[in-house]
Order: structure tokens, then sequence, then C-alpha cells
């Protein structure tokens, strides 16, 4: 008889949201953004390779989220290899809550085997009158406002397409005006209301998993990458559940040069995106990893027996010491911060002052290309290492990696990194993340536009890390696994203008026909 | 033929399908039983590819409807879709992951309908607004459950229903049945009963939902006018008579048109351990 097919997904499926090509932080999708790809990796959990393996997503358990579907076949997976897969969902009709999900995988001579995960589901919406984010999870409502930023000082691209790094324009604080961010946090005022009210210190968690301040960085990943899908689809909000709005203050953080391409194009919106993401998460390294400041403040402030929980708010200022957050550096953030506590017959409160450090950290990132690339010959392959502390290394299914390769005259294409023993990767779970592309298959792209395919190439490398968290651990461990944090990116944020260009390629190879 | 998908039919009537089932709680991978009403339940089917092509994506929907004794697109509620890959002269079960909450009025007893659409087996359209399973390899039904008897009178709505563009007449009869299929039985999570070929109940349907002593009288015909677009209640009353714990009866409640079945309801009577 029929074994089933040794595949499992063991980490929890994440959102990546297709425009910008970032992932959502912790495994969270959020109904604001309309099209999202359910990801996950799937891994051959055996010891033997295997064959002919089929992978397709069976069903989601809310009628409102719509998948396109899609099968994906490989001709061998190799043991323990991670495959990454996706699938495109239409969120616009779901609702808030943990979904179910099933994923089906067979091998050949094998009996199929069926995986259900769970996936997060959040809503974001602005309330235009109350000027509030609300974000919305079974356990309840928090609503962010007065979101402080620091804007960007110059703009991704200019007016007429030239490296414009000067225009910094105070009054815009509206990011579907066109501007692409980064927007860094500066200070917001939160509100958590439980649903329902609660007696005893501590409340649930959202999804019984991430820190309430993950749902912050929700909220400020969503106002920020409304901006860019917005100018990427060119429907104003149609891509999109929500317009947004920011406080913005000095100084600007400078991410200007070179332009990575016009709106609506893989460099631009990418760049954007990725720059988005180290900047929102930001909130995450501030309010820290290990416990958040609505759980620490529940613990300082035990309310009296029978008293009901009705609100938890936080306001929080954050300041940058050691400059603009970047990916995968260990930089500072000093943060301040007030707790309170409303209940149904008294108010506490909590602050705290202290530095919190990001500890989402990488010792760089080892990009490979050959230096000099036949572009008709064979495929181009591009490798990359991304250093963990010491000797030790991301693998397999540690991270969502990719690379945006540009050509010599500006144009922009993805390619997945995969360490996952498939194709050019010679080796599943070693490190090395690989991707290709035949320069051939992108002649015809490039002529239409009477740009060339000889020169200098420049290869850009980005990666997320996963949530590792499992479903057998407490609410409360489970909350201290994050993911989403950018561990390597080639965009770098700062406050100097004076410094180095901010967009910084990792490798560069010479092509020619 | 190169793709022929299926969801098997019950035997004897359609709507008796084993090939779809009900798995009551949260767990989906949980034990098949009866729904539970106002409880989670999740839904599953057993899908067939008898062509000789592999089909990528088939999209199975699954549908619920009162208790009735004739199935339309009109008054049924979607519960949600999944995909399915099947491989020639091979079989898949699917599961729809949406929860479905069987309806509190209808204590659990719910009509369900599974259906396998692809390109390259379509139905045929525009869709007809009576599933009718029996012409539709891809369509299937299950009106069966159990019925739990206690020492008084059980009075049971069944909805008939005429579609939406036309006007019908039906005859409506209930008859007890024969053995129900062991899968069935244990699709129910009442695989230990055993069947009484002496009826453990006394039925009866009627108009109206007035508790009455079932006696000699019992009403077995009505003959139903619908006006199109319209539906209409038949109460099927069941009064306990032999009943015995761990035995079952067969109860058919079953309309037809011009002599030909056209739809119907199948119920498990047995205890519920009160007597």
């Amino acid at each position: 008889m029929a074994t089933n097919t040794p595949m499992d997904i063991r980490k929890r499926p994440f959102s990546v949201e297709p425009i910008t090509n970032i992932m959502i932080p912790d495994g969270i999708f959020d109904i604001a953004i309309s099209s999202q790809r359910i990801t996950c990796y799937y891994t051959n959990t055996a010891d033997i390779d295997l064959n002919d393996v089929s992978v397709y997503l069976e069903s989601i358990g809310d009628p409102g989220i719509v998948p396109t579907p899609n099968t994906f076949f490989f001709p061998v997976i190799r043991a323990g290899a991670s495959v990454r897969v996706s699938w495109l969902a239409d969120f616009r009709n779901g609702t808030p809550g943990k979904k179910l999900a099933s994923f089906l995988a067979q091998a050949k001579g094998m009996k199929s085997k069926r995986v259900i995960k769970q996936i997060f589901v959040s809503k974001t919406t602005y309330d235009e009158i109350e000027k509030e984010y609300i974000c919305e999870v079974e356990e309840g409502n928090l609503k962010v406002s007065y979101m402080s930023v620091i804007g960007p000082k110059n703009e991704w691209n200019g007016e007429h397409g030239n490296n414009c790094c000067c225009c910094h324009c105070k009054t815009v604080g509206h990011p579907p005006n066109g501007r692409l961010g980064p927007w860094i946090p500066q200070a917001m005022k939160m509100a958590f209301y439980p649903n329902p009210s609660y007696k005893g210190i501590h409340g649930d968690l959202p999804f019984s998993d991430p820190w309430w301040k993950i749902l912050a960085v929700i909220v400020a990943i969503i106002a920020a990458i409304v901006a860019i899908i917005a100018a990427a689809t060119g429907e104003g909000t149609a891509g999109i559940g929500i317009s947004a709005d920011f406080d913005e203050t000095d100084p600007s953080v400078s991410c200007c040069e070179p332009t990575p391409g016009a709106a609506g194009e893989i460099g631009a919106d990418t760049i954007a995106g990725v720059a988005s993401a180290i900047a929102s998460v930001a909130i995450a390294v501030a309010l820290s990893d290990a416990e958040d400041p609505w759980w620490r403040g529940q613990r300082a402030t035990p309310p009296a027996k029978g008293e009901l929980t009705l609100a938890e708010k936080v306001d929080v200022v954050f300041d940058y010491p050691g400059g603009a957050p970047n990916a995968g550096v260990a930089y500072p953030v000093d943060v301040k911060w007030r707790y309170e506590r409303v209940t149904d017959a008294n108010t506490y409160s909590y602050s705290v002052e202290e530095q919190q450090v990001n500890i989402h950290v990488s010792d760089g990132v080892k990009v490979i290309v050959p230096e000099t690339h036949h572009a008709f010959e064979k495929p181009l392959v591009v490798k990359a290492k991304f250093n963990k502390k010491g000797d030790t290394f991301f693998s397999g299914s540690d991270l969502y990696a990719f690379a945006l390769l540009r050509s010599p005259d500006g144009l922009y294409f993805r390619m997945d990194l995969m360490d996952d023993g498939i194709g050019f990767d010679v080796k599943q779970n070693d490190g090395v993340y690989t991707g290709s592309i035949h320069l051939e298959s992108l002649y015809k792209i490039l002529l239409k536009r009477n740009y060339k395919l000889e020169g200098i190439w420049k290869v850009y490398v980005f990666a997320q890390d996963v949530n590792d968290a499992t479903t057998d651990m407490l609410p409360e461990v489970a909350a201290t696994h994050i993911g989403g944090f950018m561990i390597a990116s080639a965009i770098k944020l700062t406050f100097d203008p004076s410094l180095p260009c901010p967009l910084q390629a990792q490798a560069s190879i010479n092509v020619v026909t | 033929m190169a793709v022929e998908l299926e969801i098997q039919d019950g035997s004897p009537y359609w709507w008796n399908s084993a090939d779809i089932w009900v798995v009551p709680g949260n767990d989906p991978g949980g034990s098949p039983g009866q729904p539970i009403a106002g409880q989670a339940a999740y839904l599953w089917a057993k899908v067939h590819n008898i062509g000789s092509s592999a089909v990528i994506s088939a999209q199975v929907n699954f549908y619920w409807s009162n208790p009735a004794a004739g199935v339309f697109r009109s008054t049924s509620i979607l519960i949600g879709s999944s995909f399915v890959d099947i491989e020639p002269s091979d079989t898949q079960d699917v599961l729809c992951l949406t929860p479905w909450i069987p309806m509190i009025v209808n204590d659990g007893h719910e009509c369900v309908v599974a259906e396998i659409i692809h390109a390259d087996d379509p139905l045929p359209l525009p869709l007809s607004d009576p599933f009718y399973p029996p012409i539709h390899l891809q369509i299937a039904q299950r009106n069966l459950s159990v019925l739990a008897i206690n020492k008084s009178m059980t009075i049971l709505p069944i909805q008939i229903s005429a579609p939406v563009r036309e006007n019908k007449s039906f005859e409506v009869m209930v008859e007890f049945g024969d053995e129900i299929d062991q899968r069935a039985l244990e699709q129910l999570g009442v695989g230990k009963l055993k069947f009484s070929k002496q009826p453990i109940v006394n039925i009866d349907i009627s108009l109206n939902n007035e508790s009455e002593i079932i006696n000699n009288k019992q009403c077995r015909h009505l003959n139903i006018d619908l006006a199109l677009g319209t539906s209409m209640a038949i109460y099927l009353k069941v009064e306990p008579c032999n009943l015995k714990r761990g035995d079952y009866t067969t109860i058919n409640l079953i309309a037809l048109e011009d002599g030909s079945v056209v739809g119907g309801v199948t119920f498990i009577a047995t205890s519920n351990g009160e007597e």
C-alpha cells in the first residue's frame, strides 16, 4: 500500500504583497490589501528524494478569500529541502480572524497528503473623521492615531525622471499623493479595545500569537505601501482597501539616488516597499520582541478583583540615536512609552523610558556572480549567503529572499533566491540561496525600450526572516517569535544626505553578447 | 473520453450519496458524524475522475439548504469552494474548510449538495435551477440524517419548492425504507445501529404542524400545487411505537412529478436513549 507523501509545512504561511514583493510581517494578511500571495515553504521531511511532486492549495476557511488555483510541479524535491510556493488570492471580502488553509502534496508512487495550517487575517481601515487607523482582529480593535513620521526628504524619482534629491515638501503628508516613503515612525498613540472586556491581569493576544505591537507594525506598513500600490496600479485606491495619512516631521530620511525607476516598475515598487518595511518594523524593535508594552503594562497594573479592562492605551515616542533604522543592523531606538489600563472602575498607568536594539541582525550578505557573463550562452546565476552571527548562515526556509537585477539602462528584473537544491542551487539547506535568469529571455523587453543588454548589470539582494513559531507554543512564547524583519537589503536609509548613495548594489556583472 | 468527473449518487435514492459527508466539530480531520445544530462542521466530498485525462484545479462547490424534497440553486446557500487535482481513474477526498454551522431551527437536518466543475467537463449552460443530481455525474446530494426519537412525537418541517420559472404539481409520499448502506451509517456516526424489520415508529405527513396522535388514519400521500418560485412546508410526523435502543427504521419522504421521483429526504429514525 502506498505511503503518504512526506511533505509538510513547518512554518506559518505568510503574505507577500505582489507589487512591492515584500512579506507582510509575522504571517499576517490584512484585508486592506486586496491582492496578496499566500506563500509557504513546503518541506520534504523524509530521508529520501521525492520525484514528480505536485503541490496545490485546496481550500481556505473563509469564502471571502478567493485564491487563484494553481498546481506546482517539481521533478525532484531533495531530502530535507524546502520549496517555496505561493498562490495569489483576492482578500477583498475576507473577514478578520484565524482561518484554516489546506494544501495537498503528492509524490510519484505515494498517496497525497493534506496539511492544514492557520493564517492570520486582520482588517485595517482608516477613519477620515477621527483621523485614526483601526486594525480589527477577533480579539479586539487596535486604534492608531497621531502617527508622526520622518518622511522622505526627496522623491524616489524626480518629476522629470531625474534624480531630484531636494524636494522635501512638508505639506505633503498624504502618501497617496505620489510619495512612496519610507516613513520612519517617531511617535504614535495606540489604544486596544479588547473583545470582550476581560477580568484579570492579561487579556488574549491577537490570534493567540503575536504581541499587540505587531498590529501597530501592520498598520504602519499598510499605511506606507498603500501609496506604492496606488502609484503602481494608477487606479487610486482600487487595489487597496484604505487611504492613509501621516503627520510628518523633520528631519527627513534620505533615500533618493539613484532613481530605481518609475512608479509601477519592479524596481521602484520593490525598493520603496523594502524601505517602508525597514522603516515600519522599527516600531517592533522599539517595543521589544521579548514582551511588548501591553504585556509589561498589564503586569505592572493589576486591576482590582472583578474589574473589567475596557481599553489599553499606549502612547509612544521614538528616537534614533544611531541614525536611521536599517536592515540586519543592531540599530538602537530610544523609546518612551506610557501604558494606561482603563477599567470599569479605575485607570492605571505605567511608564517606561529605555533603549531597545534591533535583534534581527545579520553579519552581512555575500553575493556571488560571474565577473563576465555571455548573455546568450546560458542562464545568469546569482548566489547569496546571508550571515547570521559568526560563521553561521541562514538556510532553507529561514528566509524569504530575492534579488533585483538592474540593466545598464536602469530596467529592473526580479529573481527569487532559493536554497532548495533545485536547478542551479547545488545543495539544499547549505546556506547558499540561488536564483537564475536567462538574459536572452529579457532581450525583447529591453529592445522594445531601446535599452541595451550589454554592459554592467547590478545585483541588489533582499531578505526577510520567516516566523518560526510552532502551533504547540504557548501564546506568550509564540509571540516572541517574530518574522518579516528585513535582515538584508540593498537599500540603506539615512538622515544624512551627505552620505553615499543609499541604494547600493552588492555585486556587478559585465554582460557581453 | 478525455475528462469525466463524478461525485457518486446514493442508492436506492440519489439523495443518500455516501460521497458527501460531514465532520462535526472544530477539527476538519475528525470523525464523520451527524451535524449538530449551531455548531461548526466541515464538509467533505469524494470525487472521481472516470475519464482518461488528468484534471488540474477542478473546483468543488459545497451548498446547504433547508430539509427539502427537491434542492434548487435558488434556495441553497454556497458554503465554500475547494480545488482538486485528480489523475485518470483516480479518486480524491476534497475538504471544504469554510466552517458550516447548521441552523438551530433545522436541528441539524439539512440538505447538502456538492458539485465538481472543470472547463473540460462543464455543466450545461444555463445552469438549471434544480440541482437534480441523477442527470449530472458532477453533482451529488446528501439528504440523509439521523432522527433521534424520544417518547413524544417529533415533527419535522420539510421544504418543497417550485423552480423560479415553472409552476409545479407534486405528489409527496412517505414510506419505510430498506436497510441503509453501512458506509453511510458510519459517516453519520451510527455504524453500530441495527436495521429493524419491524418499524419502530409510526409516520405521517401533513400540511399542519399540530401534534396529534398518529393512528390508523396515517396520511402517507399529499398532492401539492406550487406557483413558480414559491415554497411551502410539509410536516413529517414521527411517533415511537416499538422503540428499542440500538435499532433503526429508515423513513423516506419522496416527491414525485408525473409519477417520476424528483427529490426526497431520508431519515434514520432511532431511539435517543430515553425510552
